[in-house]
């Protein structure tokens, strides 16, 4: 699991890459830190993000709460069929624009 | 990580730095045992050595000696005949005189000293001389009034004696001033008569070139009277004696070595002066001049190497006791180091075990919970995948109707089981309060939302099932939905609701249906669909659905069981990775 974090066209993008599982969460809540101290919009690129654990939403919810007291706007990219049904039967499809 | 300082851990400390110190002690005194045994062993070595080179040395000595004496007493007797048959005339023993100087290299001079008036022409004194001086031999008469033999001690005591005589040695006054000595032989005249005495003159030099004088060993040479011939000091030489050098010595050791000395003994002893030890062997020399030669051994210079070698030993054998002592040191740090944290990890572990117990105890675990409710089957399981877990269900009749939730914590561990207990207990007291499944979930939420710091949420599902009619009405806040089981197995139908803990005031929806009898409602967590096999592939909720199918007319229990066991061979050579939870409810209702 790799995320990486790219400033594109006055947004923040997050590029996450592989399986975002309960093992891979702890270095991944480490690496989206910048994303919470950020002063831009946000955006989720999940176009190779192949699964998504609790443990991920959960720093998807981190990411979310850091940006809601900011007035940043944050949206996700590139879902597959799997994590898109999990976005939507958590009602984490309510919490941030999927596009 | 760091223990705390209690007495036990202290005495604990100060026993191991107690027995390191007894182990460094017992090798320094078995190193120190071993080195006063290889010291003693060498020392006795050593001293046999010396006693050995003592031996070979005054042999060798002696036969220098003996061999210089040889010559002289020989080369004389030979000329005995002739010197008593050129005696005849005053003047003929001049040529005699001449010869053996001349064939007797070892010889200074010779003479004879005749009798007074002898020849009564030559008068009360007549000793003719034959010396070297120079390349050429030099003949004189040396007899007169000064130089009054008759009453010298050599003249009188050879003339007295049969045979040949070594005179004390003494200092050549006529000539070189060096050490001389005489060996002289009584002449007869024809009728047998003993009427001269014959001394040949050897000058004794080269003594103190075969004595010479080191550091390691004193030689001294003494005269059969016990004059020092040769000593370290070459200003005391020919003018004290044994006795008169060792006069500052005067106990019985002391004089009884002298006393061997000077009676031509041979033997050893061990001598103390100032302070230091001497190794003392003493041996008579040079056959008939009687003289006797001792050897002195300082023990600093013996044992000089020994000492050495024994300093250089102990150095090492510090080096090695403080390197030892160092390794020790790191070692017992080490030791205790490892001691206290996997004492912390037993803390640690038996502390998750007590939390364990107590999560457990929190779930529902007597199956059948209602034995004589005979329309609904119930039966539940949750396996951690670590001690503590973040999974959670429970249930509870009221009014004709059953109340259950199946929860999950995000994320595992202590945080999720600390989050489950809270969640558990809301559920509790919430369900008192009203039996409406949206409006359960909307207070725990809003409960939940207002205390969660650490965006910890918690997906859950609340069914309420009417025993009499068969309606269920649930409520579902982001959790895999339950499957129905009847001749086909179907998942429930869910609206998309957040999970609690994430915004407050969210507006739960409720959703209803109808559950014929004969059906189980399977409420699990993700742990059993994200189950993953040895090449990180899910087990997936087709494969659950087409399992579950086939096990359609068993009981609760029986089909936890069978998922339990699938999952199990599934997750075979992994370790589970998610807790595991499920809860079947069947709904028996005749009609």
């Amino acid at each position: 699991m790799t995320t990486t974090i790219k400033e594109q066209n006055g947004e923040i993008v997050a590029f996450f890459e592989g399986s975002l599982d309960t093992a891979a969460a702890q270095k991944t809540e480490k690496d989206i830190q910048p994303l919470l101290t950020a002063d831009k919009n946000i955006v989720l690129n999940c176009e190779k993000l192949e699964y998504i654990s609790s443990s991920g939403l959960r720093i998807i919810l981190q990411i979310l709460k850091a940006a809601k007291p900011r007035g940043l706007h944050v949206s996700a990219t590139g879902m597959n069929k799997d994590i898109l049904k999990v976005f939507t039967l958590t009602g984490f499809n309510n919490l941030l624009e999927l596009k | 990580m760091k223990i705390k300082d209690n007495p036990i851990n202290r005495t604990w400390r100060k026993m191991q730095a107690i027995g390191g110190v007894l182990v460094l002690v017992t090798v320094a005194v078995l190193l120190q045992v071993c080195s006063a045994v290889q010291y003693y062993f060498s020392r006795d070595g050593i001293r046999n050595e010396v006693r050995q080179r003592a031996v070979s040395e005054m042999k060798v000595k002696n036969l220098e000696i003996l061999q210089m004496v040889t010559r002289v007493e020989t080369s004389v007797a030979n000329m005995q005949w002739e010197l008593e048959k050129s005696m005849t005339h005053p003047d003929s023993v001049y040529p005699v005189l001449r010869r053996i100087m001349a064939t007797s290299p070892d010889l200074v001079g010779c003479a004879i000293a005749f009798q007074s008036e002898y020849y009564p022409d030559k008068g009360q004194w007549y000793e003719p001389y034959m010396f070297r001086g120079g390349d050429s031999l030099v003949d004189k008469q040396i007899g007169s009034a000064t130089h009054n033999y008759f009453e010298m001690p050599w003249y009188t005591d050879g003339l007295a004696s049969d045979h040949g005589l070594w005179t004390e040695p003494y200092i050549d006054s006529s000539g070189s001033e060096g050490i001389v000595c005489t060996y002289t032989i009584p002449l007869c005249d024809t009728s047998g008569r003993k009427v001269a005495l014959f001394g040949a003159d050897v000058t004794l030099d080269w003594l103190s070139d075969l004595f010479e004088q080191k550091e390691a060993v004193i030689t001294y040479l003494f005269s059969h009277a016990g004059r020092m011939i040769v000593c370290p000091d070459s200003s005391m030489a020919m003018r004290f004696t044994l006795d008169e050098a060792s006069s500052a010595y005067n106990d019985t050791t002391s004089k009884r070595i002298n006393r061997n000395i000077l009676e031509g003994r041979q033997g050893d002893a061990e001598v103390e002066y100032q302070g230091e030890k001497y190794q003392l062997f003493y041996s008579p020399v040079g056959g008939s001049t009687g003289w006797s030669m001792c050897l002195v051994f300082p023990d600093k210079e013996i044992y000089r190497g020994l000492h050495h070698v024994s300093r250089m030993l102990m150095f090492t054998m510090l080096v090695g006791l403080l390197f030892l002592g160092f390794i020790m040191w790191r070692t017992l740090r080490g030791m205790r180091r490892l001691s206290e944290v996997s004492a912390e990890k037993e803390r640690i572990g038996s502390e998750l075990k007590i939390a364990r117990n107590i999560q457990m105890g929190m779930l529902p675990k007597t199956f059948p919970p209602y034995p004589d409710c005979d329309e609904v089957t119930i039966y539940g399981s949750l396996v951690p995948a670590k001690e503590v877990g973040g999974d959670l269900y429970d249930f509870n009749v009221n009014n004709g109707r059953l109340l259950f939730c199946v929860g999950d914590v995000s994320g595992k561990g202590v945080p999720a089981s600390l989050m489950m207990a809270v969640t558990r207990s809301l559920f509790r007291t919430v369900s008192y309060q009203t039996d409406k499944p949206d409006e359960i979930m909307r207070r725990m939420n809003d409960a939940m939302s207002e205390m969660n710091e650490n965006s910890l949420f918690v997906t859950f599902f609340i069914g309420s099932l009417d025993f009499k009619t068969g309606d269920f009405s649930y409520s579902n806040a982001g959790h895999c939905p339950p499957i129905l089981i009847g001749t086909k197995a179907t998942v429930l139908e869910m609206d998309a609701n957040i999970p609690l803990g994430i915004m407050p005031r969210w507006d739960y929806t409720r959703q209803e249906t109808h559950v014929n009898s004969d059906t189980i409602i399977f409420n699990y967590t993700d742990g059993l669909t994200e189950a993953q096999n040895i090449d990180h592939g899910q087990y997936g909720e087709e494969r659950m659905l087409a399992e579950l199918e086939k096990m359609g007319s068993a009981t609760p229990r029986t089909l936890i069981n069978h998922m339990s066991e699938v999952i199990h061979n599934f997750e075979a050579g992994t370790e589970q990775s998610d807790d595991l939870t499920m809860l079947a409810i069947k709904f028996n209702k005749h009609q």
